[in-house]
């Protein structure tokens, strides 16, 4: 190699020199800029995919789920009645098993919500209280049952329960906004912070400003020492390329936490099946009873007309669909699914900063591409 | 003149530095200072009406309010109260569970006497100890013993309405005869079914009784099977128990939604023609014309809707006027930090600024207990449309201290005996051959309730500012 000479031996600091520093520090600052962002980015992601795993999504599908067992109770229970059952075992074994679902799924919808969220966490406290009252209204209809078998007072608390339950600010109605607030701040969670499109150019602008520059620098470096390859910056580039591609398992991520959103909506759409058809035959049972003890005709058509509003489309005396083991299966399979998707996508952020690990080593590689040419201009002016 | 030195000069340059650090620091570090958190039961419209009441609260005092309303008050003021999270201010229907969390040492005081024009009756009630001060802001009323009608549906005029318990029976019962139903009736309640019952034996009570008794028994004084007590009972068991007095007799009653109990008086063919209902029933009524649930409603008969005071046995001259009187219910207000903030919002809810926002807020429905905040006396004469006449007649009721006002018994007893009271309505209504062993229950739970449990002194008021 034909070493530069100065010009005028006058010994000023070689402008060959400066500019190579002058590259130094920018792809030192670039490199620790792109590690810094991605870092960032890849965390924050985590970070919201593990809150999305372990907050969000169990916790409208909890709620789904005391919805539903609710209304099983309530039918149940009322089947009890209806049947003669509860003659020998009160609102029965359904119902307990029912309402013993809905407040372990209360419980730990209680528990992914935190107490951070305080509006939620206080509907939950509602919702808890009027389950008390609702589970004291059922007992005191089998109370009552237990005297005088199916009696007038008997029909009115369990009508008094089952209103406790669908009325336009009973239980179900909590429950269903409490759904609402907590799929809207899934939503939320999804679609901003470090999962908003934004984000992504936080980490691949800086990326894309270190590939210029190591090109640039690795053009320079041709034309000026005539050298067809600097090995250490044609290695972090290629490291470069390696941790944009880790770094874009964000995109993974946040593509898999949308999939399992559209998942849940399925599985709440199942669930909300269930949970129709469940309260269609539980509305017509109360409804039997209720005319039973007290006709339309005799005064009671207001009351009666309460639970034909309620029923919507469906007529009382229609066969209620009732909830095949399938659609069972297919909540089940969908909520398995939900849970996978959501893994997957944590697991998507945690290969990722294994990657940035590998990809560090990129500041070195860059300071031993440039240093033995920086060293060469040491003593040098031009 | 002496110059300053650079010294003086620095400590001046500083000085506003340092204020203005402080003052930050005030305002950065207690963020929650500035924020009210209420909890209520009003959702819906009354929210709504209520919302506007704290909207000026907030410009005026800058300062935020989080407000929260649900029917289920009382239980999330409970637990939140035992996870040591309680809001700052909370209004409950129920003086008896203000006064629990009074002697608990978890109500906080005050701070001064709100700006009111509160009468005496109301401010008495608003104190829960001997200490002469408030401890809690009646901030909305309604007045109960009323009964109401439509003009015409019924075989009297408004200027011979009847006048004692005694004839109101008697015309109850000409009606029946003719295949009339007179009553309406409806005890279903979400979530306390049977209140609309216990209405009916306090009013009696007081009535019959007159207003040492209902003192007595509403403070835990007067058994249940006391003979005052038994008497009540009977009087609405012979009253709504005989057939064709109600609609749909028991199992209707039983079954139907207070709120639509009253729907049947407004119907073509009317199903009933009497309800015993507070005023909270005129905004109920409201809706009916556009609910298409049922047989429909005549909008110009909501209109003519009038009521008359729950008559005395006897006629208003029996016993001087002793048995006279209404019952009431209120929302009381009460603090349960010490947040400045919260002060200010507690005293501000009582001025008569706020509850005359409320009034105007509310179409009518809402009642204040500020004698300054009534609504105006009609002036044109009140033909057919007979609602500003009774809002304005109900309003003078309960502010202007002419007649004896008696708190709803209810409100005032231990949570545990109001709730076996209402469930007892619910049985004796299906089965009045169980009073005795029904009274004798609520006895037994009388008698295990600890004295300090009961308010310390009667509900009712004499007349007077």
């Amino acid at each position: 190699m034909t070493a530069p000479v100065a010009g005028d031996g006058t010994g000023r600091p070689s402008t060959t020199r400066r500019t190579l520093l002058r590259l130094l520090g920018c792809l030192l600052g670039a490199t620790v800029l792109v590690l810094a962002s991605s870092l960032a980015v890849v965390w924050g992601t985590h970070r919201t995919a593990e809150t999305v795993r372990t907050r969000s999504l169990p916790s409208v599908m909890e709620l789904s789920a005391v919805r539903t067992a609710l209304v099983r109770a309530d039918t149940a229970a009322i089947d009890s009645f209806r049947t003669g059952q509860a003659r020998l075992a009160g609102p029965g074994e359904e119902y307990q098993n029912q309402i013993a679902a809905a407040s372990q799924s209360l419980a730990q919808a209680a528990e992914d919500i935190g107490s951070a969220a305080d509006t939620s966490s206080r509907q939950l406290q509602v919702v808890e209280g009027l389950l008390v009252r609702y589970n004291d209204l059922v007992g005191q209809a089998y109370a009552h049952y237990g005297k005088d078998g199916r009696d007038g007072l008997s029909t009115a608390y369990l009508w008094y329960a089952s209103r406790l339950l669908h009325s336009a600010d009973g239980i179900l109605a909590q429950l269903d906004s409490l759904i609402a607030a907590e799929t809207a701040a899934l939503e939320t969670r999804l679609s901003s912070g470090w999962l908003s499109p934004a984000a992504t150019l936080v980490w691949v602008l800086p990326v894309l400003l270190l590939l210029l520059l190591l090109v640039g620098t690795q053009v320079f470096l041709r034309r000026r020492f005539r050298r067809a390859v600097n090995w250490g910056l044609a290695t972090a580039t290629a490291l470069l390329a390696v941790l944009a591609a880790g770094t874009s398992f964000a995109l993974v991520s946040k593509a898999q936490l949308a999939d399992a959103e559209e998942e849940l909506s399925q599985v709440r759409r199942l669930s909300g099946e269930q949970f129709s058809a469940a309260d269609r035959e539980g509305m017509s049972a109360l409804d039997g009873l209720v005319t039973e003890f007290c006709p339309p005709d005799r005064g009671c058509d207001i009351t009666s007309e309460i639970f034909r509003t309620g029923l919507g489309s469906a007529a009382p005396s229609s066969p209620a669909p009732a909830p095949t083991p399938a659609s069972d299966r297919a909540v089940l399979e969908g909520a398995q699914e939900v849970t996978g998707q959501a893994a997957a996508a944590t697991s998507a952020t945690s290969g990722a900063f294994v990657v940035l690990l590998l990809a560090s080593p990129i500041v070195l590689l860059v300071w031993w591409g440039l240093r033995p040419r920086i060293e060469e201009y040491r003593y040098r002016s031009r | 003149m002496r110059q300053p030195t650079r010294r003086t000069i620095a400590h001046l340059l500083v000085l506003p530095v340092l204020v203005t650090a402080v003052g930050l620091g005030g305002c950065l570090g207690q963020p929650d200072e500035r924020t009210v958190t209420v909890l209520a039961s009003w959702t819906g419209a009354e929210e709504e009406s209520f919302r506007r009441v704290l909207d000026r609260f907030e410009d005026e005092y800058g300062i935020e309010v989080d407000y929260q309303g649900s029917r289920a008050v009382r239980q999330i003021l409970l637990a939140e109260v035992q996870k040591g999270t309680p809001p700052d201010v909370a209004v409950l229907p129920t003086l008896s569970e203000m006064a629990a969390y009074h002697r608990r040492d978890v109500l906080r005081p005050l701070g001064g006497e709100p700006e009111s024009s509160m009468s005496r009756q109301w401010r008495e009630w608003a104190q829960l100890d001997d200490g002469g001060e408030l401890d809690v802001v009646p901030i909305k009323a309604d007045l109960k013993s009323l009964v109401w009608y439509v003009p015409g549906r019924v075989p009297f005029g408004p200027a011979d309405e009847p006048q004692s318990w005694e004839a109101l029976v008697e015309t109850s019962r000409a009606l029946a005869s003719t295949g009339a139903t007179p009553w309406c009736l409806g005890m279903s309640a979400t979530p306390g079914s049977g209140w609309p019952g216990t209405d009916w034996i306090e009013d009696i009570l007081l009535h019959r009784s007159g207003r040492a008794a209902y003192d007595r028994w509403s403070s835990g004084g007067l058994a249940w099977t006391s003979p005052e007590m038994t008497a009540a009972w009977t009087a609405w068991g012979d009253l709504v128990n005989a057939s064709g007095m109600v609609r749909g007799g028991a199992a209707a009653a039983l079954l139907t939604e207070f709120t639509d109990a009253g729907r049947p008086m407004f119907t073509d063919q009317p199903g009933c023609r009497f309800e015993h209902q507070a005023s909270f029933v005129v905004g109920i009524r409201d809706g009916y014309p556009d609910d298409d649930r049922g047989a429909a409603v005549r909008a110009a008969d909501v209109a003519r809707a009038d009521y008359f005071p729950f008559p005395t046995f006897g006629g208003p001259e029996a016993d001087g006027a002793s048995r006279q009187g209404s019952v009431v219910s209120a929302d009381f207000a009460g603090l349960f930090t010490d947040k400045t903030a919260a002060k200010d919002l507690i005293r501000f809810l009582a001025t008569d600024e706020a509850q005359a926002i409320w009034q105007g807020s509310s179409a009518g429905t809402f009642f204040s207990v500020n004698r300054e905040v009534g609504p105006d006396r009609p002036t044109a004469p009140a033909g057919d449309d007979r609602r500003a006449e009774v809002k304005w007649e109900i309003a003078e009721t309960l502010t202007a201290g002419t007649s004896p006002l008696c708190l709803d018994a209810s409100d005032v007893m231990p949570t545990a005996m109001a709730n076996a009271f209402q469930h007892a309505v619910l049985e004796y209504l299906q089965y009045p051959d169980r009073l005795d062993a029904l009274l004798g229950t609520l006895e037994r739970l009388r008698a295990s309730i600890g004295a300090e449990e009961w308010l310390p002194r009667g509900t009712c008021s004499e007349s007077g500012q």
